[in-house]
């Protein structure tokens, strides 16, 4: 009997080592456990997002729908490449994600280039169009979301307007006034004398704008700014339009040769904070939600700066421009698909969100009807006593239109390619002027757009929804 | 005829856990990788077969030959850089009467031990414009001061540019990203290499440097063997032997973070003897050496 048991007993031991044997109980057992275990959902309405501040100014919206309904809101604040993950996990999966999750813009591509079925969002439209948001909502803050392949997914955007920061000590101290700024040429022209060399080492001490070709966003600032456009309403890929190239060529002169006026400064960074408090650049283009960054993250600058509406590159031009968005998505596998609509549309039409939204972070409602809160009138001590919310406001119905494509950010990406090739020959055969980065620029967008149309054509799934 | 195809149903019964897994693990996935390659996805829901195109794409795509001609660059610089400076170190930290040859090992192994994170952030400390270290010590040393025109070829469309505002993290990503992986790895491969030399059986190098004694300053220039007693170490065979050290130091120095221990019985086998047999491989290492 002992022999047999030994026998048995060197078996084991000689099949798997005892740490095999550990290793391999602990995966029968907890396999087990969790095919027994049923998972269990929180009660109430799930929503991700991927701003903590978003979710700081949500809180008492969910604290009000609680006490009206009963059910708790539960929000969890994920990394934007993390929240991607696994929304879009969950859409290939076709299992649960949350009731309601909030984008950013450029995440969402990749979940509307697929099938029509295999968007995991549901379609909003009847219910935007019943409840007539679209009348209430500034127009540009829907265009986003609003795709020629399926229609409304969102009910918001956080629209932003572009204006410059400049920087008020010095160009008060110079006596240079502003308000005759209206152009490109204009801001160039007046600020050109803050540009000395005191230090001596040759180059200018500081510089008038802060953009670099690198700066992507806000190049396609710029180019939304003018008539530019990546995207034409049908979804065509228009990258190479000769408008398109006279801008780019025209903003890459700010940063070649003698005579450029713009420096590289990172605006994420600390290096590139200190160089802004330092005034290296007098202004920026500062999208509504940046002025909450700033207060915040640069108190250094209270009482230092003013806004403007930006420049235009013709007289009589467009004096905004956009960047940026969010917006809320109800998955299909929402548990509660009207209680997520009936959320979101208090939560997003909130006057005390809209308030708490411009106080916190800068941000102005898209919902028309809340602009004449008085709140936008005051002034700001920040920004030098100025009421930067009616200046936002003011703007907000020149804000450009951008058409959803699930290749924007693809596009985007080619677009800043394209500029720094044009700057890095431009560099090494020592051209700066606009005319002589023309063709350049036209040559590389055409080049950027066919990279984006050979992506585009080779979707078998746009191609079967005749797009 | 019944007891053979009992003798291969035994057979089989027996090959086939391995038969299984490797049908599981190794051949399905090999086929279904195929059969995805051909095909467009969005999700495993959704599946087109495309045939050919996804490579056709990709050979006729800009971006992908410009990956391509990246990845090979980063490869070359990195290999062709890396591991001769990493066997110099090596070298030089296996001088005999070194002083500290544990601190400098320390020294030129720890940024091994550093996240990746935290070696992004400290090169964007060093290398970026206007606040970065190594601009700022250029501006310092060098002021105003740049290369006269055509110099430096590359630096000519740098013209406008001061050394505050030096993009090397823009213009010079690539030399850059070489060079922080030569700061990260090089001291890796070092212990490598360290490992192998200090495994190098004592009796060779003392051949050696009875050979190099015997033939003078020009013995690297020769190619005549000097045996020594055994007759077997030859100019020749050495690459091989260096190889074999390799293989016996860095196998166990991987597993156990040290070098092979010496075989017993070796230890008191007179060197003739052990040479003639081949079993000097695996005998213990010198703490230094006489290294050419």
């Amino acid at each position: 009997m002992s022999t047999s048991r030994t026998r048995i007993g060197a078996l084991w031991t000689e099949a798997l080592s005892p740490g095999a044997w550990i290793i391999a109980l602990l995966a029968i057992v907890s396999g087990v456990i969790v095919v027994a275990m049923p998972v269990r959902r929180a009660p109430g309405l799930e929503l991700w997002m991927f701003s903590p501040e978003h979710a700081n100014m949500y809180k008492p919206a969910t604290e009000a729908w609680q006490k009206q309904t009963g059910e708790p809101v539960n929000i969890s604040v994920f990394g934007i490449p993390a929240l991607a993950r696994r929304v879009m996990g969950g859409f290939f999966a076709g299992i649960e994600t949350a009731d309601l999750v909030e984008c950013e813009r450029q995440m969402v591509g990749p979940m509307f280039s697929g099938p029509l079925d295999s968007v995991g969002f549901v379609d909003l439209t009847d219910r935007i169009k019943a409840e007539g948001l679209l009348e209430r909502i500034n127009p540009p803050s829907f265009t986003p979301w609003t795709s020629c392949r399926a229609d409304a997914s969102a009910c918001r955007t956080t629209s932003t307007r572009c204006c410059s920061r400049t920087g008020r000590t010095s160009s008060r101290a110079a006596g240079i006034d502003m308000s005759t700024v209206e152009t490109w040429a204009d801001f160039e022209r007046v600020l050109r004398p803050l540009m000395a060399d005191k230090n001596g080492d040759g180059q200018p001490d500081r510089y008038l704008l802060g953009f670099w070709e690198t700066h992507m966003d806000n190049l396609e600032v710029l180019l939304l700014g003018e008539t530019g456009r990546l995207f034409d309403a049908d979804g065509r890929c228009v990258m190479a339009q000769e408008r398109n190239a006279e801008i780019v060529a025209e903003v890459l002169s700010w940063c070649l040769g003698e005579w450029r006026f713009c420096a590289d400064i990172n605006e994420w960074t600390n290096a590139g904070h200190a160089q802004t408090i330092d005034a290296y650049a007098l202004a920026f283009l500062m999208p509504d939600w940046m002025c909450g960054i700033w207060m915040e993250q640069m108190p250094q600058l209270s009482g230092k700066v003013k806004l403007m509406p930006m420049p235009a590159f013709e007289p009589g031009g467009r004096r905004t421009s956009v960047r940026g968005g969010s917006m809320m998505g109800i998955p299909k596998t929402a548990r509660d698909v009207d209680a997520a609509w009936a959320f979101s549309r208090d939560l997003y039409l909130s006057p005390d969100l809209a308030r708490r939204l411009f106080e916190t972070n800068g941000i102005i409602t898209p919902v028309r009807e809340h602009w004449s809160n008085p709140v936008f009138d005051e002034p700001r001590p920040f920004f030098s006593g100025q009421a930067t919310g009616r200046l936002y406001i003011e703007q907000a119905p020149n804000v450009p239109p951008r058409p959803a494509s699930p290749y924007y950010r693809t596009a985007l990406l080619r677009l800043q390619d394209a500029a720094v090739s044009v700057a890095e020959q431009a560099r090494s055969k020592g051209l700066s002027s606009p005319k002589d980065l023309l063709p350049l620029a036209r040559k590389a967008l055409e080049e950027a757009q066919a990279s984006v149309e050979r992506q585009m054509d080779r979707n078998v799934f746009l191609a079967e929804d005749g797009r | 005829m019944r007891t053979a195809t009992g003798a291969n149903r035994a057979a089989y019964l027996f090959l086939s856990p391995f038969l299984l897994v490797f049908l599981v693990f190794t051949v399905y996935p090999l086929v279904l990788s195929a059969v995805l390659a051909m095909q467009q996805t969005h999700g495993p829901g959704f599946a087109r077969f495309v045939g050919l195109d996804n490579f056709v794409s990709l050979a006729g795509d800009p971006l992908f030959h410009k990956a391509v001609l990246n990845t090979v660059i980063y490869t070359l610089g990195s290999l062709f850089i890396q591991l001769p400076l990493a066997l110099g170190l090596a070298m030089l930290l296996n001088q005999p009467g070194l002083k500290g040859r544990g601190f400098y090992r320390l020294i030129f192994f720890s940024p091994q031990l550093m996240g990746l994170v935290f070696v992004a952030m400290l090169s964007a400390l060093i290398f970026e414009k206007r606040s970065g270290l190594l601009n700022q010590a250029l501006h310092g040393a060098l002021g105003a001061w740049l290369p006269p025109d055509h110099a430096f070829g590359w630096m000519n469309a740098l013209k406008d540019v001061t050394w505050l505002d030096f993009p090397w993290l823009q213009t010079f990503v690539m030399p850059m990203l070489i060079l922080i992986s030569l700061w990260m790895f090089v001291g890796y491969n070092m212990t490598y290499f360290l490992a192998a030399l200090q495994n190098i059986d004592r009796s060779l190098v003392e051949a050696k440097c009875r050979r190099r004694r015997r033939a003078g300053p020009s013995v690297l220039a020769r190619d005549d063997p000097v045996d020594p007693p055994g007759g077997v170490v030859r100019g020749a065979a050495e690459p091989d032997r260096v190889a074999a050290a390799l293989r016996t130091a860095v196998h166990p120095a991987r597993l156990h973070g040290r070098p092979a221990e010496p075989r017993a019985d070796h230890r008191d086998v007179p060197l003739p003897e052990r040479v003639r047999d081949g079993r000097h491989r695996g005998t213990p290492a010198p703490s230094g050496g006489c290294w050419p």
